[in-house]
């Protein structure tokens, strides 16, 4: 009787779901009375995901910091405007897509390019600052392969148009649903199938013309 | 019968099962046949899973403890009544507040440049007199160089004198800024070289050119002598004023 284990198991997630929800809209209503623990409570509950958005996204540790703190105190003098008609991790990754946003717009008008981070790579090169520093740490030869499988999507990554990216971050890295990613970014589901596959398409591209140069060289 | 080219637009998609059943039958079908849309698709697909499978990001040990000092310290504030509800309603409403305050800005440091090029004789407004708002924006390029990387001692810049009555009808101009570039001549004449935006529109070019025609310029001076400049100019507005 697989059909009823299904049933069963669908109708354990969704109690487990209401629990939760349940639970949540007591801690938000704490934090709407300006009460710490509840506070720290939301902080610790989301801080991996704010700031993990916020680093896959702008690809600068010191700033995703930055603006995951900022994220958390917009979510507290916006608290009042919570509805609980999303979920309170939607609501909070849109406070802090905004807040990325504004910073994108800032640092564009003052020529964020010509800047170098030390997470990212620098003008035309697959290195970043950070690895030329020399490595103390006990590695093997597959952590290496590993690691640098990994800093060449996050670069390709940040080679995508934000607005794609955004798409592609919240579906592939944070696991979104189609629904939750047009709650967040305030767009139709047809476009946020669109931002996803060019998105997806344009990073496909990144990656091949990336390995073409690593063959080249 | 579904081609490659919409089969690929419909990947990723398809990879999302967010395809509406036809679309999802014909995709599959395609791929049956299909091994170059078959290994697209696993492309598509196995960038997918990496970007899945990419180490979750650990927050800064100190981001949470000073996350929530800032909260206290926030609600420790005094309240400035007033002020920040008004600064909370700017930031909640930053595209429109920026968009204001840049107007705003644009006006002071127009106003700032006037100043430094006085005397300057007042343009009459009148009836049928186009008006040219030279903006001091990242634009403003004079002869191939900033305006910042010039020396000032040794040279001033081109500046308006005035304004002749103009039959341009310009009433329709009212878009983005439509940015020129201009000759001011050194006898103070100004010409049109070349309408940069909005592109394509002859009609809006004949307009840019009469408007142009009717100023007069107070011509650049370098080492005392007046010389042609080539402007750059971001024409924030151009109407026939009554």
């Amino acid at each position: 009787m697989l059909s009823v284990a299904v049933a069963e198991r669908v109708l354990d997630e969704v109690g487990a779901a209401d629990e939760m929800s349940a639970s949540e809209a007591e801690w938000v209503e704490r934090v709407r009375q300006g009460d710490r623990s509840a506070f720290e409570w939301l902080v610790m509950r989301y801080q991996p995901n704010i700031y993990g958005l916020l680093y896959r996204l702008i690809g600068d540790a010191e700033e995703a910091r930055d603006l995951a703190q900022e994220t958390f105190l917009r979510v507290y003098q916006k608290i009042d405007q919570f509805r609980g008609e999303a979920s309170l991790k939607t609501w909070i990754y849109r406070i802090a897509l905004r807040q990325a946003a504004n910073h994108r717009r800032w640092w564009q008008r003052r020529g964020r390019d010509r800047m170098v981070s030390l997470d990212g790579p620098q003008n035309g090169q697959q290195r970043a600052v950070i690895d030329t520093l020399p490595d103390k740490g006990p590695n093997s030869e597959q952590v290496l392969i590993d690691r640098e499988r990994q800093r060449r999507l996050e670069w390709a990554l940040r080679q995508v148009k934000p607005s794609y990216r955004v798409a592609v971050i919240l579906r592939d890295v944070e696991g979104c649903s189609y629904e939750e990613i047009a709650h967040i970014l305030r767009i139709s589901i047809g476009t946020v199938k669109s931002r996803i596959a060019r998105g997806r398409e344009r990073l496909r591209q990144v990656l091949c013309e990336d390995a073409l140069e690593v063959e080249d060289d | 019968m579904m081609n490659c080219r919409r089969c690929r637009k419909l990947a990723s998609a398809y990879l999302d099962r967010q395809l509406a059943p036809p679309e999802h039958r014909d995709v599959l079908q395609h791929l049956s046949r299909c091994p170059s849309c078959r290994a697209y698709l696993g492309e598509l697909e196995h960038i997918s899973r990496r970007l899945g499978a990419l180490p979750s990001v650990t927050p800064p040990a100190t981001l949470a403890a000073d996350t929530v000092a800032a909260f206290v310290r926030l609600r420790q504030r005094p309240s400035m009544g007033i002020l920040t509800a008004l600064a909370n309603w700017a930031m909640s409403h930053a595209r429109p507040v920026s968009a204001v305050a840049s107007f705003l800005i644009t006006a002071v440091c127009y106003g700032a440049i006037l100043g430094q090029m006085k005397p300057i004789p007042s343009i009459p407004f009148s009836v049928r007199t186009p008006t040219i708002t030279v903006s001091a924006s990242q634009y403003r390029w004079i002869n191939g160089l900033s305006s910042s990387s010039l020396d000032a001692s040794s040279y001033t810049f081109p500046r308006i004198r005035r304004a002749q009555s103009s039959d341009a009808s310009l009433a329709e101009v009212k878009t983005t800024p439509i940015v020129v570039i201009a000759m001011i001549h050194a006898d103070g004449r100004a010409s049109l070289v070349q309408l940069v935006e909005p592109a394509g529109t002859p009609q809006l070019m004949e307009h840019v050119r009469t408007a142009l025609s009717a100023l007069q310029f107070r011509p650049a001076m370098a080492g005392g002598h007046p010389v042609p400049t080539r402007l750059i100019l971001l024409v924030d507005r151009m109407d026939v004023r009554g």
